[in-house]
């Protein structure tokens, strides 16, 4: 009795465990993302359920800090990275423990990002436009930072040197809207959302957008080597993307004027998916929606670009450039 | 005339001795055994790093950290960075340990000081500094002035609260004694209380000598160029981790250093304990 | 000069401690006071020192100190009360630190107290390093350094083992000799009380009252023979039957919170 008993259950074990092992076969994915408006397009495929429709079953990590997402990628705690390049980003990179394999936000003539902001006495004082930047005291959060970076491609526009600026990290946001307001720093890097609330106080003046200045690619999707050999997964994961890239720049950022998306009923439904993920209300995001690609494409030469700088900075380890960190199988160029 | 008993061993049955059982329980630590055990590591560590059982991304080698020490060293950077930190590190904990004797007396002696004092302390105390450090720079700037209100706020509590404890640890006994000789008042403090209150004084120097450490990293956070603080905070941000240990390992040296300077202290100074 | 104990009372909160305490001593004598643990002894002396405001009544001094007195009234404590941190020279010196004397003059009064208490040798070492006995000669010099009148000597021995106990007996025998320094000896010790004292204060159980004064008459050189002893003895016994029934009540006793 006990024994037929014991085989029913085992049975029935059997039964589930092959269940779950097909449960298994719909590709598992967890990709890192900050909770910006710049991972749009991730955000929508995951609520309108592009993933899920290519069989993917994909789970989302929020994370607070660009940084940690390319550390949690080559850690394998993550499988996919979506956020901007950073110096960090890149040294990983540069080591071959993470490849880029597609574009995601960037800096583009009419899609507010990063500004240049100065501090009511330096404005009054004449700096009145990001050419006066040369000479000042300027704040980015870090070095090496998208912040230092924008400055760098400034610099050379203006043919003035970067060494003429002097560069003072304060390593968080508030800390740099903080040195501003206090009047203590001619100016900041600092992005739409910081800036606004610090503008609408009177603490700050507008000088220009990064992207009208000096368009770059900003954000990128990346992976850790070992997940490359799962090449369904990749070429899935990035086709549900495009589909989002797609739709996001169709539907809204073809639809901005002055860098302000209009709320109507067709831009509505994509703003209320940003505002849930982003936790801002919809009033909020229409103001700080990143341009992207609407084929997911990356401007390499940018890229190299990025790496040249960083390496002449002495903030990138020297003896690699973008090829050695693309994913040629996967990346479209611009 | 006294009795003599007798004394010696009877010799006429055999005898076992009583078993020893009071081993144990005198933790005695040994000098050397400290070095032995860290050099240990270091060394399993580096095999570890040089056999590619770790990534050295992850976790660089022993090796590959005393190479970026010397190359900091060599390139003159490693003494502009040292000196930046001492002097903020050294300043704001003179400044913080003066206000914190200062109020931890007033605290121990006056009843008024003592009620609003304490009260304060605790409010203030365990406010993370680094929450604090946008105040600062709306206040201070971000010159040297944030940077050494950062170091010397955290040890200002830390040493205010150790010294009005040591205060109040003096033995009344002693403070009677010296009123039964009509001592006044500035002779007790200076010589009964001030003493009685140096150990856990000296002890508390311990801590905030750590804190002072701990919180140069944050003070550099303010827009320092300079700076082991400043240093490893780049290098945690460039993702160079040979060079973020290299800072690491800085700081250590630095807290082993104040260590031993305490110590030293407290052999010369409560050598009657 | 006299010390007085003028209808003192004492409470600690509702505690009633010392209940109109009344008596004198003159200049010179030795006064002990025994009863029951827990009635009052050590909060009479600090009364009586000055280091304890009474509830009601006052301690009071008749007549004038000795002139080269600096601290009229000065306590030997049970514990001790030596600064850790000092030699055993320090310690003495510390009451004198802040009289107007002469480096010179300060010298001397330390190593008069010093030598009479046997401890110029030990000048140099520090209270830890110290026997128990040795400990309390500290005590006992740093108050002969102050040229006392009366010495207030709360169980001044009662820390000490009965050797070391018979040995500063003996101290205190000498040091109180020539009649010129008075003493109130507070103690459980009943032997040590018949020893030392000229009257002996008995106090009843708390609240303390005086339940009777014994005169001792017999000189403190006499107390030592042999011959002494058993008159001493038979005072003891006279003064334990006046506590014994109260000690039992006493140590009974619920403590209150
Ligand atoms: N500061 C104080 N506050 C409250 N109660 C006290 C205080 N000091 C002493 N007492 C209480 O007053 C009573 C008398 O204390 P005291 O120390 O004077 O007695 P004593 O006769 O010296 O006792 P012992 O023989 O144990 O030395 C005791 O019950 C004690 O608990
Ligand atoms: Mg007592």
């Amino acid at each position: 009795m006990i024994r037929i008993a014991r085989l029913a259950v085992a049975g029935l074990l059997t039964i589930m465990a092959m269940g779950a092992t097909r449960a298994e076969d719909a590709l598992k994915a967890r990709i890192g993302v900050l909770r910006l408006s710049s991972s749009a397009p991730v955000f929508i495929a995951q609520d309108k359920g592009y993933f899920r429709e290519a069989g993917l079953d994909v789970e989302l990590k929020f994370f607070d800090a660009a940084q940690p997402i390319a550390v949690a990628t080559t850690a394998g705690d993550i499988d996919f990275g979506v956020t901007a390049f950073t110096a960090g980003l890149y040294n990983l990179a540069g080591k071959g423990v993470l490849k880029v394999i597609g574009g995601m936000s960037r800096e583009k003539a009419g899609y507010p990002l990063i500004g240049y902001f100065a501090s009511n006495n330096a404005y009054a004082a004449g700096l009145k436009t990001p050419k006066d930047l040369a000479g000042k005291r300027v704040v980015v959060t870090q070095v090496g930072s998208s912040f230092h970076y924008s400055l760098g491609l400034l610099a050379d526009k203006y043919g003035f040197k970067l060494s003429e600026v002097k560069i003072i990290p304060l390593q968080s946001l508030s800390n740099a809207a903080a040195a501003l307001k206090g009047e203590t720093v001619d100016a900041a890097l600092l992005p739409v959302s910081t800036a606004r609330k610090l503008m609408d106080e009177g603490g700050a003046k507008f000088l220009g957008w990064v992207g009208d200045e000096t368009p770059w690619q900003l954000g990128a999707v990346f992976a850790a080597p070992k997940t490359l050999t799962n090449k369904v997964l990749v070429t899935k994961v990035l086709a549900a993307l495009a589909k989002a890239d797609r739709e996001y720049h169709d539907v809204i950022l073809a639809a901005m004027k002055d860098g302000i998306a209009p709320i109507n009923e067709k831009t509505r439904p994509l703003l209320e998916i940003i505002a849930k993920y982003t936790n801002l209300p919809v009033e909020q995001v229409v103001g700080n929606c990143a341009y992207i690609d609407p084929d997911g494409k990356l401007d390499v030469k940018n890229v190299d670009n990025q790496i040249k700088w960083l390496q002449e900075q002495g903030f990138a380890d020297k003896g690699f450039d973008a090829n050695a960190i693309i994913a040629r199988d996967f990346v479209k160029a611009d | 005339m006294l009795d003599r008993a007798a004394s010696e061993i009877a010799q006429d049955a055999a005898t076992r001795p009583v078993r020893f059982r009071g081993a144990g329980f005198v933790p005695a630590s040994s000098r050397l055994g400290g070095w032995i055990a860290l050099a240990l590591v270091i060394a399993l560590w580096q095999a570890a790093g040089s056999a590619g059982l770790v990534n050295p991304l992850f976790l660089p080698a022993p090796l590959a950290i005393a190479r970026a020490i010397y190359q900091l060293a060599i390139s003159g950077a490693l003494w502009q960075h040292v000196s930046a930190s001492l002097l903020r590190i050294g300043v704001g904990w003179v400044l913080g340990t003066a206000a914190g004797v200062a109020v931890g007396f007033a605290i121990g002696l006056s009843r008024l000081a003592r009620s609003v004092g304490i009260t304060f302390i605790s409010a203030l105390f365990p406010i993370p500094k680094i929450a604090l450090l946008p105040l600062l720079i709306l206040w201070l700037g971000i010159g040297e002035e944030p940077k050494i209100a950062t170091i010397a706020l955290g040890v200002f509590f830390s040493t205010a609260i150790s010294v009005y404890s040591g205060v109040d640890a003096v033995p009344r006994n002693l403070i009677r004694m010296a009123q039964s000789f009509n001592v006044p008042f500035a002779t007790i403090v200076r010589k009964v209380i001030w003493p009685g209150a140096l150990p856990a004084i000296l002890a508390g120097f311990r801590i905030t000598a750590s804190v002072a450490l701990l919180l140069v990293v944050s003070a550099e956070m303010i827009g320092a160029q300079y700076g082991i603080g400043a240093f490893v905070l780049q290098a945690g941000n460039l993702m160079q981790t040979d060079q973020l240990l290299a800072g690491v390992v800085i700081l250590s040296v630095f807290g082993l250093a104040v260590g031993k300077v305490i110590g030293w202290l407290e052999v010369k100074l409560l050598h009657w304990r | 000069m006299d010390l007085i104990a003028n209808h003192i009372s004492h409470r600690f909160g509702d505690l009633a401690v010392l209940d109109d305490v009344s008596f004198t001593v003159s200049a010179g004598e030795v006064v002990a006071i025994v009863g029951p643990s827990g009635c009052g002894k050590s909060t009479l002396l600090s009364i009586l020192g000055g280091l304890l405001q009474p509830t009601s009544g006052a301690p009071e001094l008749r007549g004038t100190p000795p002139a080269d007195s600096l601290n009229p009234l000065t306590f030997v404590f049970q514990d001790f009360a030596l600064l850790p941190w000092a030699s055993v020279e320090e310690n003495v010196e510390f009451p004198l630190l802040h009289a107007q004397l002469s480096a010179a003059q300060r010298r001397a009064l330390v190593e008069d107290a010093l030598r009479r208490t046997g401890l110029t040798d030990f000048r140099n070492t520090y209270p830890k390093q110290l026997s128990g006995g040795m400990r309390q000669r500290v005590g006992i010099s740093r108050a002969l350094a102050v040229r006392p009148a009366i010495l207030l000597m709360d169980e001044p021995l009662s820390a000490l083992d009965s050797q070391t106990r018979e040995l500063l007996m003996e101290d205190f025998v000498r040091l109180l000799a020539d009649g010129g320094m008075g003493a109130v000896y507070v103690t459980h010790n009943l032997e040590e009380a018949a020893r030392l004292a000229d009257r002996i204060v008995v106090l009843s159980r708390r609240p303390g009252r005086i339940r009777e004064v014994v005169a001792v008459s017999m000189t403190r050189a006499e107390r030592g023979d042999i011959a002494a002893r058993e008159k001493l003895l038979a005072l003891q016994n006279q003064i334990w039957s006046l506590i014994r029934t109260e000690a039992i009540d006493a140590e009974r006793e619920v403590q209150h919170a």
